[in-house]
């Protein structure tokens, strides 16, 4: 390959693109081809091998020293810079399709490493701060954050507006009426003419000020517009150019309101306030219903803001919850709201669904209550949510089955029942009311059966716990694989892989060490501070759990950009290199994850 | 018996002592792969433009000591080659004479083996060189990759035609077109054919 197409080829690949083109032409010049046929052993490390390896065709396994797969190198990837620069190799390295690949003698390496910054950071930063660096370029390589915002999705005041020939007094009493800080004179058609406040303070002080003129011979013509279409951040731009403080909003020429300079200041600042205050202020269903959908506006523009996915559940939850303490409000009567507690369970109740996948709640009820009051309005809270975009849980987990509409003694019967004679279902009933929280209601009836939940575990039912933790292992993960998906269009569910493993581990640990925090990332934090996971690898695990979720989040959306219902899969030929590598590090913590389940649960010595 | 006769002979007729160690059996593991582009296909009449070689040396193509030349053409160039190669007149302008790179490339090989795709036409190129410069032609032995290939091909009658394009060996090999087309590059990717026919045992079964 010459020169050139050697430095092309290396500039494609991260962090090789952070060098200079000094340093490229250099490394260029010292690079070999090698070939080596499958079956072929690599000798990555040890005092004969000095050589750092970038693929360009053909594939390598990583086996640990149980011969399990514990990744795989495939185009464009490199190793091994750990090997090169402590000499430490713990796995050995067999090529499982013909690999050509580039070779970099150790001492050409470490020049790097010694004169490019950047290139030496990436190698030598844990892995997760390996993973923050991949999301951040990640960003850098996508469209910036608000500068996609459209003027219609953001807030403008109805104008007040008036005709040309209205006298100034007139026009004054109307906007004062309106609260308006400025008077919008309609002109000739599609013209309009704008007189701020500051006008007339202006007339004031010259003395021009005529109560009696028409509005029209003191006006600014014509008024500065933006189409409802344009993108927010061009109207500020137009602001700040032109330095005035507002702009007309059209549609098709027609004036709708206006855009103040303030309110896209503040739109930017706090976009998810305005939903809240909807969802607050809302009277009817359909309002209610309008506010809650726009959800999903926010978590496309904190997705692509690449705020992590952890923060953006955080938010979305609290407005989840919002709606549902409104909902119950609005369909329950006063005496009816604190003889029950309305939960949300599952993911809902740990704070972490973000798009709306299913409504798993259920229905607490103070003892003695008869249970057939409530009946009606949780048919209407269901109707509600269906409406508001919660599909109905496949497993009729919901206010409307009776199995989850009961008193606090039955629920603790149920419990007994799930702990005693586990089964599958059982174990899936115990892990969503395990998540429960009360969104609504007394939330002391939920405390009352969350506490006797924990005393059935008091000094015993350690099988049980195992078992519940055993399920951690339930699905495979795919390690390593990850990279084989590179060329053909292969799918991973990526629930089943690397969030459910997470979750129902944290969980168990949870359910061991009487955690009440409910969300996973609370969780694990809380394990820390016990010092029952090691605080490297929790952190490790975090970002791991928020990687998986935000991938997961990036394709939900796009299911739904594309009209589809949103699922769990991934399909490869849709990630860049670097969700690749964002995937395949995850997965890989993930796996070390289970492993400490499997030890710190003994989950070896369980039968079948 | 014959090819020993005719080294002595090639030998004898060497013009500079300095040359002799070409005629010295080869002791190591390196082969040299070589390509050239040229005027046209008459190594009477037309010349070389460019040689790409590489050294291979057990897995590896030692890109990093690479031998890459460019020759100044005596004669002009005719459309065709103009056509294949993409070389102008103008981009070999900067091109060096002969009596300057010759010597190099020799210093390059030595005495290893060269492997090349139809390498007995470059051979022949470079023998005419060799032959105005030194005397001899060049005495290395030759390794012909399309024969290696063939070797291995798994033939499924005794009348099938065995496809011996580059491009057809690449792709029937797996093996990745790696940049442009040109001698360097040329010599790489018939490089990677060599190691990669080198694991492939050779076919010996009813129809080779």
């Amino acid at each position: 390959m010459s020169f050139n197409d050697q430095k092309a080829f290396l500039r494609s690949i991260h962090p090789f693109d952070e060098l200079s083109d000094e340093l490229l032409d250099e490394l260029a010049k010292k690079i070999d081809i090698a070939f080596y046929p499958a079956e072929t052993s690599l000798t990555v490390c040890g005092a004969e091998v000095d050589r750092f390896y970038i693929v360009i065709k053909g594939e390598v396994k990583v086996l640990d020293e149980n011969d399990s797969v514990v990744r795989i190198y495939r185009e464009k990837d490199s190793f091994d810079a750990d090997a090169l620069l402590e000499g430490r190799c713990d796995w050995h390295y067999v090529v499982s399709e013909d690999l050509i690949c580039y070779e970099i003698d150790r001492e050409s390496f470490m020049k790097l490493f010694e004169r490019c910054e950047k290139f030496r950071r990436f190698y030598l930063m844990d892995i997760v701060e390996r993973i923050e660096h991949l999301k951040r370029r990640e960003l850098d390589s996508g469209m910036g954050d608000w500068m996609t915002v459209r003027v219609s999705e953001s807030y403008w005041h109805p104008p007040c507006l008036v005709k040309r020939q209205t006298p100034l007094q007139e026009a004054i009493r109307r906007s004062v009426d309106m609260g308006r800080s400025e008077i919008i004179v309609e002109g000739e058609v599609g013209e309009y003419g704008i007189v701020a406040d500051s006008d007339l303070k202006r007339m004031l002080a010259e003395g021009t000020f005529d109560l009696t003129l028409p509005v029209g011979a003191v006006a600014h013509f014509p008024l500065l517009t933006v189409d409802r279409e344009d993108f927010l951040f061009n109207a500020y731009l137009t602001l700040i150019r032109k330095n005035i403080k507002r702009l007309g909003v059209t549609e098709k020429g027609k004036l709708l309101g206006i855009l103040e300079q303030i309110d896209i200041l503040s739109y930017f600042a706090n976009h998810s306030h305005l939903i809240t205050v909807k969802i607050e202020r809302a009277r009817t269903l359909e309002e209610l219903r309008e506010a809650s959908l726009g959800y999903l506006t926010i978590v496309r523009r904190l997705y692509a803001q690449g705020l992590k996915a952890r923060y953006i559940a955080k938010l979305i939850s609290e407005i989840n919850r919002k709606v549902f303490a409104r909902l119950f409000e609005m369909i329950l009567p006063e005496e009816r709201r604190a003889e029950c507690a309305l939960l949300v369970m599952g993911s809902e109740g740990r704070g972490e669904q973000i798009i709306r996948t299913d409504q798993d709640n259920a229905l607490l009820i103070r003892e003695g209550v008869d249970s057939e009051l409530f009946v009606p309005y949780m048919e209407r809270i269901s109707d509600a949510l269906l409406e508001f975009g919660y599909p109905e849980c496949p497993g009729k987990i919901m206010v409307t089955n009776p199995y989850w509409r009961r008193s606090v003694g039955e629920f603790k019967a149920e419990i007994d029942r799930w702990i005693d004679s586990p089964d599958e279902e059982s174990f899936m009933y115990f892990s969503i009311f395990f998540d429960a929280e009360a969104v609504a209601g007394d939330a002391e009836l939920l405390q009352e059966v969350k506490a006797y939940l924990f005393s059935r575990f008091d000094g015993h039912n350690d099988i049980y716990m195992a078992f519940f933790a055993r399920l951690t292992l339930l699905f495979e993960t795919p390690v390593g694989l990850w990279s084989s998906l590179l060329h053909r269009d292969r799918h991973i569910d990526i629930k089943k892989a690397g969030i459910f493993p997470v979750v129902q581990g944290v969980r168990s640990l949870a359910l061991k060490y009487r955690i009440e925090a409910l969300s996973t990332v609370e969780r694990i934090k809380e394990l820390t501070r016990r010092e029952i996971l090691q605080e490297s690898f929790a952190r490790e695990l975090i970002e791991a759990f928020d990687a998986l979720s935000y991938l997961r989040l990036g394709v939900q959306l796009k299911a739904i950009e594309e009209g589809k219902t949103p699922d769990n899969t991934i399909h490869s030929k849709d990630l860049s290199k670097i969700q690749r590598d964002l995937l395949r590090d995850s997965l890989e913590i993930v796996e070390r994850f289970k492993g400490f389940i499997t030890r710190h649960f003994e989950l070896d010595r369980l039968p079948g | 018996m014959i090819a020993s006769l005719k080294k002595a002979w090639q030998k004898h007729r060497l013009k500079d002592p300095k040359y002799a160690y070409l005629f010295e059996p080869y002791r190591g593991d390196d082969v040299v792969v070589l390509d050239t582009e040229t005027t046209g296909m008459d190594p009477r009449k037309d010349e070389i433009l460019s040689i790409g070689a590489v050294k291979v040396r057990q897995n590896r193509i030692l890109l990093s000591d690479a031998f890459e030349a460019w020759l100044k053409p005596e004669g002009r160039i005719s459309e065709e080659s103009i056509k294949i190669h993409g070389i102008r007149r103008i981009d070999i302008e900067d091109g060096e004479p002969p009596e300057r790179v010759i010597p190099r490339l020799l210093d390059f090989i030595g005495n290893r083996p060269i492997v090349g795709y139809y390498i007995r036409f470059d051979q022949r190129m470079l023998s005419a060189y060799t032959r105005r410069l030194l005397g001899i032609d060049l005495p290395n032995e030759l390794i012909e990759l399309s024969e290696m290939y063939y070797r291995r091909y798994r033939k499924h009658s005794p009348h099938e035609f065995v496809d011996l394009k580059f491009d057809t060996i690449m792709e029937a090999l797996g093996l990745p077109r790696l940049g442009k087309h040109d001698a360097l590059n040329d010599a790489v990717m018939s490089a990677l054919i060599y190691l990669k026919l080198k694991t492939i045992p050779e076919y010996k079964g009813a129809f080779s």
